[in-house]
């Protein structure tokens, strides 16, 4: 393999997509950001570019489970990672949503909706690994993802609603 | 008061869905076959002539589809009141102006291109300060606006707004007073609106000069009202089609600095394709639109009871670097007079300049924000020496309903105010927040120790716009009992298009799954403004409301033939049609409309401007004695919105009002001594994040749900009540910040140093 060409695959929603990093035709340059990858050749434009610099939060993606800036992570640098992004959230079969999602419908959480994917992808991500967050652990995880309508309220009620609702699905099935 | 079936209940948002699930299309994700991506050269000087500019190698480039310079640019214009800034020019304005627009096929290309560019400029000595624009020696910026004074005399001589009001006898009013205190604040923040998503548009021309606008567009018949004729079109000519806008906060009005649309535009008629814009964020906070800069000078006379007796005013406000609807934020701002200080004897006079600083435009509270600072600062002090508890002045000095107030926007005159009648959101806020026992006097904290001191403040604010402009909505009722909504209504967070939704329901009384409303489309909806200021509710409301009424009367003129019975003896419910209290004669909208057919009705609105949007806000803040920083601990908002539409939405409206206290302790653009912006990112620009949130609480009140109105009562009493969440907080702090340190404050952001050296002064004394 030369040194200016590899071939990377990365699993998004599940679904495997193989690209090779280059110069050449068909390739994807080095430079190319994961947001560019998942917006442009993915067409998966639930995930935003709001700031394209890494300040607001607005394009963060699942990355292995962990919430990262796709607008600062090199799609070059992603091979073998599982990328879950807000399209991914929706059971394709159903269509149920994630109880985040409808948590934040529920409670009118959203406005103009910019910064609802990267908000709900982070608190997904915190809702996995603490069922029972605080709302200052809420803050603390959720302090990268910019929003300027809704003082944040509501987003807060809406990811202690979603994770109580999941808390409770988890003891159900406990029970059966 | 009414029962309702869906007002003032929460029920999904129609976009809700969309939104979560990531297939709400914005700006940047629409797709049009063919499209080029445009790049803009900007100016690195903030005035300068260009001496030589050399495009060779950038149109060599392979891709390059088409490159415009000052030479070969279309003769448009922008700027008002008198157009004078040209699409492209030989001299720039501000850094960031254009100096050449670049469509290639691909973004990386257009970018490639743009540093190909060759630009040779001779730097000119640039206006960076409201100041030096007055000064005698000051360069003449445009020859349209002599002296860079904007010239308002052609819309006073319409009767349509008037920037200087003059009431009573101002001499007078002063010889009665017992005392006469003046106050300057210096606005020059420019805070930059900051809407999630930078601005982005999709421009398609068509052969016969038509041209096709998509994208972040947040109020679709005023965007086409305020840019089509910038370039050269009548508004018939220009279709807009709005996307899902990622927040705008007046800011994607863009009712005063549309380039980047003439820009797209013009680029798409270059190449006859269609051409995406694209700001990213160093263009949108150095680019597009930031709160209007202004210098107050309000002079207060007043009793040793509160009351005003003569108030008088100089209020100059910042275009930047060239005018737009600067005279209208300048008239809705004169509001804030009649709001905060009535007086029988005023005379304030306002003037807008130009600099060479980015232009300023249509923000969240639109001039009563930057007036209600300026008059509070001055208001605030003179109670002071009166030794007059604000809250109590707010009680006594309230617009009552029947009181006059001056109203320079639209009615250039007295109107008399229609309410709601501000005292009981003013004694329930207070009651809530424990007003009378936190409050202990001017420059008193409420709890002091080594390390910090806390204090409270409160703000006031209103306006009378909220029925602003005429509105023209449609309502088409199909045989199979559903519902279309004619309507530009936006979807850019409030929920707007819902209010519509829910109303049209309400009125034609059906499942509110049965009704839709038409996309932001200004092809399939009446031509109205559509979503600016804060007239969605009443206005597009009213003509909502109206529209639903003619179908029904239609609808039952129908169905009375069929019956055999005054139309008036009909009700309709699901689809069908009754005779009331006879349930046994009830027949289907299809047996009236027709297979197949449909029933139009027609709403219209004349626009009323005497109801008041009015909130008062309450805030306890906490200095650190150490490091100066402010850190706000509770909010409570409370406001009067006639009847509640979407109560979680309007919450969420109330919640948001942090970037207003923001205003007062930490937002705003830094320039350097060129006139750079050296903060314009997010990392810089600092945006309050969720551990920074204080305890917060709202008030809504629905007194007006019954409707007390003269003139055209608003639609069910509703008529908003959230757009004013930013104005009152800044006062309140400096308030609060007064009572901390002993300094009051006039220039913002109050930074920690200057807070330190206030804390010192004070400890010294």
């Amino acid at each position: 393999m030369m040194d200016s060409q590899k071939k990377i695959k990365l699993k998004v929603n599940g679904r495997e997509h193989c690209f090779t990093i280059g110069d050449g035709c068909g390739e994807i340059p080095a430079s190319e950001t994961l947001v560019e990858t998942i917006r442009e050749r993915l067409l998966l434009t639930g995930t935003k570019r709001p700031c394209n610099e890494g300040g607001c939060g607005g394009c963060t993606v699942l990355i292995d489970g962990k919430p990262s800036l796709s607008c600062s992570t090199l799609t070059s640098e992603c091979d073998g990672k599982q990328i879950t992004t807000i399209e991914g959230l929706e059971d394709p079969v159903t269509h149920e949503l994630h109880p985040i999602q409808q948590a934040f419908i529920d409670l009118d959480a959203i406005q103009c909706g910019m910064c609802t994917p990267g908000i709900t992808l982070t608190a997904k991500a915190l809702l996995d690994n603490n069922p029972d967050p605080t709302r200052q652990e809420v803050a603390e995880a959720l302090a990268g993802n910019i929003c300027r309508c809704t003082g944040y309220e509501k987003y807060f009620d809406g990811i202690l609603l979603a994770a109580k609702r999941m808390r409770e699905t988890a003891n159900n099935g406990k029970g059966e | 008061m009414a029962e309702h079936r869906y007002l003032g209940k929460n029920q999904p948002r129609l976009a809700a869905r969309d939104i979560v699930t990531g297939r709400a299309r914005y700006a940047a994700d629409e797709k049009i076959a063919g499209m080029l991506w445009a790049k803009v050269l900007r100016s690195p000087y903030a005035y300068a002539k260009i001496i030589d500019i050399d495009t060779s190698k950038a149109e060599a480039l392979p891709g390059v589809k088409a490159i415009i310079t000052y030479k070969n640019a279309p003769h448009w214009k922008a700027g008002m009141i008198i157009p004078h800034k040209h699409l492209l020019s030989d001299t720039v304005y501000f850094i960031g102006d254009a100096v050449a627009l670049i469509a290639a096929e691909t973004e990386a290309i257009a970018d490639e291109a743009r540093d190909l560019i060759k630009v040779e400029y001779e730097e000119l000595d640039p206006i960076l300060s409201i100041e030096d624009s007055m000064k005698e020696d000051a360069p003449q910026l445009y020859p349209e606006i002599p002296g860079n004074v904007a010239d308002y005399e052609p819309f006073a001589n319409q009767g349509m707004a008037l920037t200087q009001e003059k009431v009573g006898d101002i001499e007078a009013g002063f010889a009665e007073a017992d005392v006469i205190h003046e106050v300057t604040t210096v606005l020059e923040n420019a805070q930059n609106p900051l809407p999630p998503e930078s601005p982005g548009i999709i421009a398609e021309w068509n052969g016969e000069d038509y041209v096709t606008v998509r994208g972040s567009m947040s109020s679709n018949g005023l965007c086409r009202m305020m840019n089509s004729g910038c370039m050269n079109l009548p508004i018939s000519k220009m279709r807009v089609i709005a996307s899902y806008v990622g927040g705008s906060y007046g800011s994607k009005h863009f009712s005063s600095n549309g380039l980047i649309i003439h820009y797209a535009a013009a680029l798409s008629k270059a190449t006859g394709k269609p051409v995406g814009l694209f700001y990213d964020r160093e263009e949108h906070l150095t680019c597009q639109t930031t709160r209007m800069n202004s210098i107050g000078k309000y002079k207060i006379g007043m009793k040793k009871d509160g009351t005003i007796t003569a108030i008088q005013g100089e209020w100059t406000g910042e275009a930047g670097a060239f005018n737009g609807e600067h005279y209208m934020i300048i008239a809705v701002g004169l509001i804030s007079q009649g709001v905060l200080a009535q007086s029988k004897n005023v005379d304030i006079s306002t003037k807008i300049v130009l600099t060479n600083r980015q232009t300023s435009g249509a923000f969240r509270g639109y001039g009563y924000l930057e007036n209600a600072i300026h008059i509070s600062n001055a208001l605030y002090q003179t109670l002071e020496k009166i030794d007059l508890d604000p809250v109590e002045y707010f009680r006594r000095n309230r617009l009552k309903v029947g009181d006059e107030f001056y109203h320079a926007y639209m009615c250039s005159g007295m109107v008399k105010a229609a309410g709601p009648d501000a005292l009981e959101m003013i004694n329930k806020g207070a009651e809530k927040f424990r007003w009378d026992e936190r409050w202990k006097g001017f420059g008193v904290p409420t709890y002091e120790d080594e390390n910090v001191v806390r204090a409270v403040g409160v703000g006031f604010c209103g306006q009378s716009d909220v029925g602003e402009q005429l509105a023209n909505e449609n309502v088409n009722l199909t045989f199979d009992g559903g519902v279309t909504v004619s309507c530009v209504a936006t979807e850019f967070g409030p929920g707007t298009r819902d209010v519509m939704r829910k109303i049209a329901a309400e009125a034609l009384n059906v499942d509110l799954s049965m009704v839709r409303v038409t996309d932001s489309d200004s092809m399939a909806a009446p031509y109205e403004w559509g979503s600016t200021g804060s007239r969605s509710t009443y206005a597009m409301g009213t003509a909502v409301l109206k529209a639903c009424e003619d179908a029904k009367r239609q609808l039952f003129e129908r169905v009375a033939q069929i019956f055999h019975c005054p139309p008036e003896a009909l009700e309709t419910k699901d689809g069908m049609v009754s005779i009331i209290g006879h349930p046994e004669a009830t027949v289907p909208w299809i047996a009236a409309i027709g297979f197949n057919g449909s029933i139009t009705g027609v709403g219209n609105f004349g626009g009323e401007y005497n109801v008041l949007v009015q909130q008062v806000q309450f805030i306890e803040m906490e200095l650190d004695k150490k490091t100066g920083k402010v850190t706000v601990l509770e909010q409570l908002c409370s406001t009067d919105c006639g009847q509640i539409v979407n109560p979680d939405a309007l919450k969420g409206q109330l919640d948001g009002y942090f970037p207003g206290i923001d205003m007062a302790i930490r937002e705003g653009m830094i320039w350097d001594k060129d006139g750079r912006i050296v903060n314009p990112n997010m990392i810089d620009y600092k945006t309050r994040t969720w551990n920074e949130i204080p305890k917060h609480e709202n008030i809504i009140l629905e007194s007006a749900a019954d409707g007390n109105y003269v003139g055209t009562k608003p639609p069910y009493g509703a008529f908003g009540a959230g757009e004013p969440s930013l104005a009152p907080g800044i006062p309140a702090l400096t308030l609060a910040i007064y009572n901390a340190t002993g300094k009051w404050f006039t220039t913002y952001p109050i930074t920690p140093k200057e807070i330190l050296d206030a804390l010192r002064e004070k400890e010294g004394r």
